[in-house]
Order: C-alpha cells, then structure tokens, then sequence
C-alpha cells in the first residue's frame, strides 16, 4: 500500500521504520503527547521569565533573545532526543529482515541514513541562507548598496554595509 | 497463559500463544494475516503491549475463536 505524504512525514518525525501499524502509531502517539506536555509547560515559564526580564530591566531585546533562543534549544535538542530516545526504548525503529538479506539491508540503512545526512544539510544551509539575507536586508536597506545581486551574493559586503567590492 | 489483569470479579487473560500454536501459525504468519508487525504479535502475547478492541477482533477472528477465550477465564 502506497504511503501518504502525511505518514511519510509522521515517520520521519518519530524516526519509525517499517509499516506503521497500530503498536507503532499508539506508541508514537504516546510521545507526541508527552512531547507536547514538555512544549506547554517549557514555554509557560519561558515566556513568564522573559516577560520578567523584559519588565524588570525594560531590555526588550535581551527577553526576545533569551525567549527565542531558550525555546530553539529546548525544542530541537531536549524535545528531539527525547523523541529519538522514546522511539529507540519503543523499537519503533527495528527493522526485520531475514538472515539472508541482513548484508543488503545493512547496506541500504547506511544509504539512507547518508542521503538523509546530505538532505539536512542541504535543508540547513538553505535555512542559513535566508537568515543571512534576511540579516542582510535590515542592515543595507537604508544604504546605496542595496540591489538584487546582493542577495544571491551577501558576502560581497561586511557587516557595517560597506562594500568588499564594486556594487556594480 | 499469563494473567493481565486480576480482579476479585475475575480474571483477564492473554491466551494468544496457545491459541496461535492449536492453529499452527508462526508469529509471522499471524501478523501478516491481520496487518501489523511481528513485533506488535511479541509484544502482546508477553503482555508488554495492551491491543485495542478492534485488534482483539481481528486476532479473534485470524485464531477462529472469540474474545473470551483469548482474553477471559471466569473465576472458579
């Protein structure tokens, strides 16, 4: 049976291998509910610290950094290894094969875990990228520096907006 | 046979395995004529994983029995 998109990215999410059947998809269920249990109560006393910092020290831009940088850490490294940990305690990830094909599927896990590896990266750089020229638009707008080409090109130019070479 | 649940008004228990061997089927052979992994079969006859009611009823009907010889003994 062909796979959806949503179940491929439901997969890919709580790291599962195979079929999902109904052990795989209860216990996937069980962490997402306690990932969200984890989300809810993190960013309640995340948002009441910065609200803290921010009405204490009127340093509006620190409570946004510690917000937001708090809430990235917490998500991508406690809430994704707990994922990966639960997944891995659940064998949601195991992989049956028979004895025979145990060399050709060994072969084709560390395929995949290589393509996987070269689409994150891909995905990653492309995120860095569009952080870059974002960073870049707020600091050359108001410059004559400002064209196209230094978006696809935001290295030409230093920090300060002053141009490494001809705008031109 | 192993005991899931004990209550004073009787007894839950998980009869699968013996079922599964008086119809000769392996692990496998069970979890492919139902639709779940292998593992998921394990899992539940070593009462590690509790199915819901619409598995219990594929697994009935795959073993050729009900729901109360898998899952029920009435207390002596």
């Amino acid at each position: 049976m062909k796979e959806t998109i949503s179940t491929k990215i439901f997969k890919q999410f709580y790291n599962l291998s195979g079929p999902v059947d109904e052990y795989k998809r209860t216990q996937a269920h069980a962490i997402g509910n306690t990932v969200a249990i984890m989300l809810y109560w993190f960013n309640t006393v995340a948002v009441l610290i910065a609200t803290i910092i921010a009405l204490t020290t009127h340093d509006y831009l620190s409570a946004f950094v510690i917000l937001a940088s708090s809430i990235l850490i917490f998500t991508v490294f406690i809430a994704g290894s707990y994922v990966i940990y639960a997944g891995h305690k659940h064998h949601l990830a195991d992989q049956e094969v028979e004895a025979a094909d145990l060399h050709a599927a060994y072969r084709q896990a560390i395929l995949k875990s290589w393509l996987s590896a070269c689409c994150d990266r891909i995905l990653s750089q492309c995120l860095s990228f569009i952080l870059t020229c974002c960073y870049f638009h707020c600091t050359i707008n108001k410059s004559h520096y400002h064209c196209p080409s230094s978006y696809l090109c935001p290295h030409l130019y230093d920090l300060d907006g002053n141009c490494l070479l001809p705008a031109n | 046979m192993s005991y899931i649940y004990d209550k004073k008004e009787g007894y839950a228990v998980n009869n699968i395995r013996k079922y599964r061997k008086q119809e000769k089927l392996s692990q496998l052979g069970l979890a492919q004529k139902i639709g779940v992994a292998r593992q998921t079969i394990n899992l539940i006859e070593n009462d590690k994983y509790n199915p819901t009611l619409e598995l219990c009823l594929k697994l009935a009907r795959a073993l050729n029995t009900d729901l109360n010889s898998l899952f029920w003994e009435e207390k002596e």
